[in-house]
């Protein structure tokens, strides 16, 4: 076939010419060290870079609510063990009261002793998130969620939690309204001596004797005085049936019923009663209260009123401790969950860095050596377009 | 005597013409279009006598050029096909700058806005959360308004490039013509005007670069041009002249006319076949407003799926949220002499149903039939309102529409054009949830909320409802709104709606256990709405992408448009290359090939001067005989 010479040249140009942007187009993935400015270099491995990235953007906001998460569960977790010290000093004070050998003077100092731990309680239950936020808050509440207004501490927050991340999976702040309902009594059902006893009896505070002997329902004792000896009747107030009459009373024997055990000390008199009742919720703030007014009431005239007393409040205190260190096994249980989802986190963050390096970075001993392998041929090319280009027939004429 | 001598002339002026022709292709080497020249030569015959018939020399016939009518017109074919390619190829690049990838495209500002709806839902009650989401929302928005704006500059541009297009097709159109006519007078003589043929030649590879025609050659040894399956362009010496005037729809737009004698007509642009002008309107129609529109498409679903959202949501004051973004609405141009003056309405009613296609509507008559660009699939109703692709389409003021009626349906190429964000406190940012969902104090089952969402504006949204359970399976419903229905069966896991809201239950509830569903008393410190709001992140609402993805995804479209052109430019390229080397191979100039010919003219021409000194030397032995 003939040959032009202007075309030989000209396609002999524009060899030279691609293996030079080849060239150029590796020596600048080494420089930039990106296998790809725009889209069009290579679309599938832009795309995936996209989507890796989004993935890091996403794991990088999760890590951002554990992270709060963490942070705000372990300063509730703080707070729920300041709060249970709170109500152990409170507890040892009850008992301290309890010491026959006090006098109402030493009583009502243990009671300004008790109302000084409960306005700590209300300060922790009320202790700030370092983020503007409140720890027990619940679902959200506008100002502090316990509020004191002089009548009792009451919870103004939304009950529940509020859940951070997306899908929300992470606690951020605790049910505060759990502070509120412990059950009172000894936390199944509460004892009680009727208004116009006249006697030295008291009632304790209780057991439950057969956990599947109970009904829920609320129980009158009476005192009988037959013929010198004192028996006692039982009711179901509730659906207003006796369940015994006339058995002979002994202080500080077991009464029996409904799967609740009960005993009354002291000397109780002929027509004084008692009662039972299911336990219904109580704040801790008003276990406290109450503790303190018990023992700021003078009991000298009657002594059996205080042990009574005491006895409740020992087992409300004692139900609230467990009601805290229920909360905190939900919180650790939730500071574990958050440690192995930030392994996982973890774990897929490097995952996605090195699927975003391997889309997006040069493999820099690749690229050299194919520059080599450019440069080599180019300088081949160019020698040999020289080479024949000087071969033309006029040279001989 | 004479003869020899004439014989001896013959051959010195046969040998001149050859070293002259040679020596014109070695001048023309370069000359684009240049086809090389040969002279023809044959006996000049014979005279006969009695010994036989004696040769009388040599005759120059004619200059004959080398070409192939088939290879030229391949060469003219591939260029025009490269022409369209290359020119498109040019474009895609342009294009493809555009879209930024990595930290400073629109992709990563996406993730972005709702890694900060996320903050926001971790710190609802932080006003710097609140500030920050609305400036990666500022930041979203800003994104895609300047790629838009790049994309109308290059919008801008093509068009430019289509009238100079047009104008250099103009030219050498005109300059086609007037060679036509100098070659049909040189036809007249018996030889042909080789230069002047190869310039035509030239000229129409180079127009067909521009756009592709097809040629016709008339007796008159003129070639007759048609572009566009049979626009004549160039008819003899006749040129008609392009040009560009406005879309009957959209009057920004450029569309081709032709026009010939005193008419003009619109072309339809998809017929062009190939050349520069081509591969310009398949980018401007095809490409470039595909990438407009998928980025509005983007733009609509994601302000549409925030706006909804947002609305549902309350804001730190507890008012109802508003609009987050704004964002264009559809364009509707009525075809400029529509026979009413009838303006219809397009508004987005399925922002997830959207296509990116642009659609037109026309009316018959009796029916109204909308045509979606891309695919060419229509959908034929007889009233409207009717919706088609999550767009509504509704007669606005000015109706009936009359029969002939057309409109063209843009539902989001301007959307990225106008996205901005609404809201201008970050007090407004609707993070709370209207209503709150709490367990009684009370409960004694283990039913707990999974979760409480607001699907529905409700005039009793807000109102207080108490969900009793009457038993395992069953609960009494009170409250404003709900119809205080009893009874009603429960299954763990169900969804219970009233007054707009979903309430979800986990665990067993038992008799007597109660639900309350109530007006959000802290809205400042809510998070579930931007919970809400945040996860909109991650659903599949552009055809199986989540919103985060999408970009990835136009990046990707875009970028194997970039390579699928590479390709089809490179193959383009080669075949042109492999036509012009066939070209090369009968027409080009051979510069070996020309110095072996001028050392062999050259002889000949010694050759043909040595008989005239022959016969010259015979002459004088015979005169100094005779004068002897």
């Amino acid at each position: 076939m003939r040959l032009g010479t202007k075309f030989a040249m000209d396609n002999g140009l524009e060899g030279l010419g691609d293996r030079q942007r080849e060239l150029v187009r590796l020596q600048s993935q080494i420089a930039t060290g990106k296998r790809f400015s725009t889209a069009g270099e290579d679309p599938l491995a832009a795309a995936q870079a996209e989507r890796t990235r989004a993935e890091l953007v996403r794991i990088d906001s999760d890590q951002r609510a554990l992270d709060l998460g963490r942070h705000v569960l372990s300063l509730s977790d703080s707070a729920l063990g300041d709060a249970t010290d709170l109500l152990q000093a409170a507890r040892d004070a009850v008992v301290q009261a309890g010491n026959g050998a006090y006098t109402d003077k030493e009583r009502s100092q243990l009671a300004v002793q008790i109302k000084s731990l409960r306005d700590q309680l209300l300060g922790v239950g009320n202790r700030s998130d370092g983020a503007g936020g409140f720890l027990f808050s619940g679902q959200g509440s506008n100002g502090a969620p316990f509020v004191d207004p002089g009548t009792g501490v009451s919870y103004v927050g939304v009950s529940g939690n509020q859940q951070v991340g997306i899908p929300p999976n992470i606690i951020a702040s605790l049910d505060g309204r759990e502070w509120t309902n412990i059950p009172n009594g000894n936390g199944v059902f509460t004892t009680g001596s009727a208004g116009g006893n006249t006697g030295g009896g008291w009632i304790d505070g209780g057991e439950v004797s057969n956990p599947s002997a109970l009904t829920g329902h609320a129980y009158r004792i009476d005192i009988r005085d037959v013929s010198g000896g004192l028996v006692y009747d039982v009711v179901d107030t509730t659906t207003n049936t006796s369940l015994s009459t006339g058995t002979p009373f002994v202080a500080g024997a077991d009464i029996i019923f409904g799967g609740q055990k009960v005993h009354i000390a002291g000397t109780p008199a002929n027509g004084d009663s008692f009662t039972t009742a299911p336990s219904t919720p109580k704040s801790m703030f008003s276990v406290l209260d109450d503790t303190v007014r018990l023992l700021q009431t003078p009991q000298s005239a009657t002594p059996g009123r205080l042990a009574e007393g005491l006895s409740r409040a020992l087992g409300e205190v004692d139900s609230s401790m467990s009601r805290m260190l229920q909360i905190r096994t939900t919180v650790g249980e939730q500071l574990r969950r958050i440690d192995t989802e930030t392994d996982t986190l973890q774990t897929r963050d490097t995952a996605a860095q090195v699927r975003l390096s391997n889309l997006q970075e040069t493999d820099v001993a690749q690229a050299v050596s194919e520059l080599t392998k450019q440069q080599t041929s180019l300088e081949v090319a160019m020698k040999s377009y020289a080479q024949v280009s000087k071969l033309r027939l006029f040279d001989f004429l | 005597m004479s003869t020899l001598m004439n014989i001896g002339k013959s051959a010195l002026g046969a040998a001149y013409s050859k070293l002259q022709t040679t020596g014109h292709n070695i001048a023309n080497v370069d000359t684009p279009g240049y086809s090389r020249q040969e002279v023809m030569v044959s006996t000049a015959g014979g005279q006969y006598s009695g010994s036989g018939f004696f040769g009388r020399g040599v005759e120059v016939d004619t200059v004959r050029r080398n070409f192939d009518t088939y290879v030229n017109r391949e060469v003219a074919n591939s260029r025009a096909n490269y022409g369209a390619e290359e020119a498109r190829n040019s474009q895609l690049q342009r294009l493809n700058q555009i879209f930024p990838v990595g930290e400073g495209g629109i992709g990563a500002a996406t993730d972005n806005f709702f890694s900060a709806l996320s903050d926001v839902a971790s710190r609802p009650g932080d006003m710097s959360m609140r500030q920050a989401l609305l400036a990666r929302g500022d930041e979203v928005a800003g994104r895609m308004r300047e790629v838009d704006a790049q994309l109308q500059t290059l919008n801008r541009s093509v068009n430019q490039d289509i009238s100079l297009t047009v104008s250099q097709i103009n030219q050498l159109s005109s300059q086609i013509a007037g060679l036509n006519e100098r070659i049909a007078q040189a036809k007249g003589q018996s030889h042909t005007p080789n230069d002047l043929l190869d310039q035509r030649d030239q000229a129409i590879a180079d127009l067909n670069q521009l756009v592709k025609t097809s040629q016709i050659e008339a007796d008159d040894g003129s070639v007759n041009l048609f572009v566009a399956g049979g626009e004549g362009l160039v008819v003899g010496g006749k040129a008609a002249t392009l040009g560009t005037t406005a879309d009957p729809f959209d009057a920004n737009n450029k569309r081709l006319t032709i026009q010939s004698g005193g008419s003009s007509h619109i072309i339809d642009e998809a017929t062009l076949g190939g050349g520069e002008l081509a591969g310009l309107f398949r980018f401007r129609d095809g490409d470039l407003n595909d990438a407009r529109n998928d980025l509005g498409r983007i733009a609509t679903v994601l302000a549409d799926a925030i706006n909804s959202q947002h609305r549902l949501g309350v804001d730190r004051n507890g008012n109802t949220g508003q609009d987050f973004f704004s964002v264009g609405s559809p364009t509707v141009f009525a075809r400029s002499g529509n026979p009413s003056g009838t303006v219809l309405d397009a508004s987005i009613t399925g922002a997830s149903s959207l296509t990116g296609s642009d659609y037109t509507l026309s009316y018959d008559g009796t029916n109204y039939s909308v045509r979606r660009s891309s695919d060419g699939n229509t959908s034929t109703f007889g009233a409207l309102p009717a919706t088609v692709d999550g767009v509504r389409f509704a007669i606005g003021s000015g109706g009936p529409m009359a029969a002939g009626d057309q409109f063209q349906i843009q539902p989001t190429r301007l959307a990225a054009q106008d996205l901005r964000v609404a809201l201008s406190s970050p007090n407004a940012v609707a993070a709370g949830s209207p209503v709150v969902a709490e367990t009684g104090a009370l409960n004694a089952g283990t039913g707990s909320i999974a979760s409480l969402g607001v699907q529905s504006a409700n005039a009793n949204l807000t109102q207080s409802v108490t969900i009793t359970f009457t038993g395992a399976g069953t609960f009494d419903v009170s409250g404003t709104g709900t119809g205080n229905p009893t009874n009603v069966s429960f299954t763990p896991g169900g969804t219970i709606s009233y007054n707009g809201w979903n309430l979800r239950l986990n665990g067993a509830p038992a008799a007597g256990d109660t639900f309350t569903v109530r007006l959000n008393p802290s809205p400042a410190t809510n998070n579930q709405n931007a919970q809400a709001l945040g996860s909109i992140g991650s659903q599949n609402l552009i055809e199986g992408d989540s919103l985060t993805n999408a970009y990835g995804s136009l990046l990707s479209d875009i970028g194997v448009r970039v390579r699928g052109s590479n390709s089809a430019t490179e193959t383009a390229q080669r075949v042109t290359t492999d036509a012009l080397g066939q070209q090369s191979s009968i027409s080009g100039v051979n510069l070996d090939e020309e110095a072996a010919k001028m050392l062999q003219y050259q002889q000949a021409y010694q050759a043909a001067a040595k008989v005239i000194a022959t016969a010259q030397n015979v002459f004088d032995a015979l005169i100094s005989v005779i004068g002897r």
